[in-house]
C-alpha cells in the first residue's frame, strides 16, 4: 500500500503544469493581443485632419476671396504709433539707393 | 560750429510721431499716415471711406454702381456724387493727356485678359523681373471712343453711355480716392495717403521737413532706386513691372494704348511723376509711359508743374530738368 504518495505527486505536477500553461497563455495573450486591440481601435476612429492643418486649407477658397473684395477694410487694419527713424538729410549727391528714413514707396500700381 | 551746437541743444525734444494705418482696398495695400503726437481720431475711419468709394467705383463688383452703369448702355442713369466726381476727374485726365488716358477702354483691358481682380488672374507674373525680349501682343489699330461720346448732364448728374461702351476708372479712381482721403485727414495734422503707390501728401511734416518717399527699384523688390523729398503734392508711378500676366501665351500688362487697343509697347519700365495732386500725377505717369522715353520726357518737360523720373527697360534712368528740386 505504498503507491498513494507517488500518484498524489503526479497530480501535483499536472496541476502545476496546467497552472503554468494558463499563466503563459494569458501572458502571451496580453503581449500580442493588446496592440492588435489598439490598432483596431485606431482604425475605428473617424478620420480627422491633423491638428496642425489650418481649417481654412480644407475650405473652398473662392467664396472667402470674393468676400475679401467686398470687405477688405475690416480685419487687417493695424494702427501703430512709432518714433520715426532719424531722417536722412537731403543730399543732391545721394546714391539713390538709400532711403532709411522713407515713409513709404511709390511703385507701379 | 559752437552756435550750431547750442541751437541743437535747445531744439524741442518731442519725438516725431507717425500714426500709420495699413489696410487693403481696391486690390492694393493702402497706407494712411498722420504726423502728430496724439492719436488722430479720423485715421480709423479711412478704410470705411475707401470701402464706400470702392462699392461705387469698382468694375469687379457685380453690384457696384459702376457695374450697373455699364449694364445700362443707351439709357440715362443718375449717378452718385462719388461716381460723378470721378467721371469729371477722368474727363480732365483725358483732356490733359490728349486722350492717352481714358476710362473708355474697358473692352480692351478685358480682351487682354484682365477680366477679374488681379490677385485672381491665373497667369499673373508676380515677380518683377522684366524681360524686354518678351513678346507683346500684336498691335491692331483700333479706335477707342472718347469720353465726349458720352452724353452727360451736369444739373441732373446723369450719364448716358453709348451702346457698346463700358467705363473702367482704374488708376483714376485710386488717385481720386487717395486725394479725397488726404483732404479729409489733413484736419488731423500733416497727412499722407498711399493708395498702392499713388501717394497724396497734404503738406510738410509737423516739424516743417519734407516727407521722404522712395521710388521702388523695379529690378530689386523692396529697394529704392531714388528718394524724393516732398511737401504738398501727389506722386504716382506707372509701369509694366507689376500687374503683368500671360494671356494666350502673350505677355500683357494693364496700361492700354488707346491707339492700338492693346498693352502699350513702351521702352519704359516705370515712370514716376510728381504733380500738384496725385490725380494729375497718375494720369501724367501713364501718358508718359505710353509715349515712351523720348516723347514722354518731352511731354513732361513741356509742363513745368510736372517732374518725371523714368526707368527704361535696360535699367537706364532719365530725369526731367526740374527733378533736382525733389532729390
Amino acid at each position: 500500500m505504498p503507491a498513494k504518495p507517488n500518484s498524489r505527486n503526479w497530480n501535483d505536477v499536472q496541476t502545476a503544469i496546467a497552472a503554468v500553461a494558463v499563466v503563459l497563455t494569458l501572458g502571451l495573450w496580453n503581449l500580442f493581443a493588446q496592440p492588435a486591440k489598439s490598432a483596431s481601435a485606431q482604425t475605428e476612429q473617424p478620420p480627422t485632419p491633423p491638428p496642425s492643418e489650418p481649417p481654412a486649407a480644407i475650405e473652398p477658397t473662392a467664396i472667402p476671396q470674393v468676400k475679401i473684395m467686398f470687405t477688405q477694410a475690416a480685419p487687417q487694419t493695424v494702427t501703430t504709433s512709432e518714433q520715426q527713424v532719424p531722417k536722412k538729410k537731403k543730399n543732391k549727391n545721394n546714391d539713390g539707393g538709400g532711403g532709411g528714413g522713407t515713409v513709404t514707396q511709390t511703385k507701379s500700381s | 560750429m559752437a552756435a550750431e551746437a547750442v541751437e541743437r541743444s535747445h531744439r524741442p525734444s518731442h519725438p516725431d510721431m507717425l500714426h500709420r494705418l495699413k489696410f487693403r482696398a481696391m486690390g492694393c495695400e493702402m497706407l494712411a499716415v498722420v504726423d502728430r503726437e496724439t492719436a488722430p481720431v479720423k485715421l480709423s475711419q479711412v478704410p470705411e471711406w475707401f470701402e464706400e468709394w470702392e462699392q461705387s467705383l469698382s468694375r469687379f463688383r457685380y453690384d457696384s454702381e459702376l457695374t450697373r452703369l455699364n449694364q445700362t448702355c443707351g439709357q440715362p442713369v443718375r449717378v452718385s456724387e462719388i461716381l460723378w466726381d470721378v467721371f469729371l476727374t477722368a474727363s480732365k485726365a483725358e483732356r490733359m493727356t490728349n486722350g492717352l488716358v481714358t476710362p473708355t477702354l474697358l473692352d480692351a483691358i478685358i480682351e487682354a485678359g484682365y477680366d477679374r481682380p488681379f490677385d485672381e488672374l491665373p497667369d499673373r507674373l508676380d515677380q518683377i523681373q522684366p524681360d524686354p525680349a518678351a513678346p507683346i501682343s500684336d498691335s491692331v489699330l483700333t479706335t477707342s471712343q472718347p469720353l465726349t461720346a458720352i452724353s452727360c448732364n451736369d444739373s441732373s448728374r446723369t450719364i448716358t453711355l453709348p451702346i457698346g461702351m463700358g467705363l473702367d476708372f482704374g488708376g483714376v479712381a485710386k488717385g481720386w480716392a487717395a486725394h479725397r482721403a488726404m483732404q479729409r485727414l489733413q484736419a488731423e495734422g500733416p497727412a499722407l495717403i498711399d493708395a498702392g503707390g499713388d501717394i497724396a501728401i497734404s503738406g510738410p511734416r509737423a516739424d516743417g521737413d519734407p516727407w521722404q518717399i522712395g521710388i521702388a527699384d523695379p529690378f530689386h523688390a523692396g529697394e529704392n532706386i531714388e528718394v524724393l523729398y516732398l511737401n504738398a503734392c501727389g506722386v504716382a508711378t506707372s509701369g509694366k513691372d507689376r500687374r503683368r500676366w500671360m494671356h494666350d501665351g502673350i505677355f500683357q500688362h494693364h496700361i492700354i494704348d488707346p491707339l492700338t487697343g492693346h498693352p502699350a509697347e513702351s521702352d519704359l519700365l516705370t515712370v514716376t511723376v510728381i504733380a500738384p495732386d496725385v490725380m494729375q500725377a497718375e494720369a501724367a505717369a501713364k501718358a508718359a509711359f505710353i509715349l515712351g522715353s523720348r516723347a514722354g520726357l518731352e511731354w513732361i518737360e513741356a509742363r513745368p508743374e510736372f517732374t518725371g523720373v523714368f526707368v527704361l527697360d535696360n535699367g537706364e534712368m532719365l530725369y526731367s530738368e526740374n527733378a533736382d528740386e525733389y532729390l
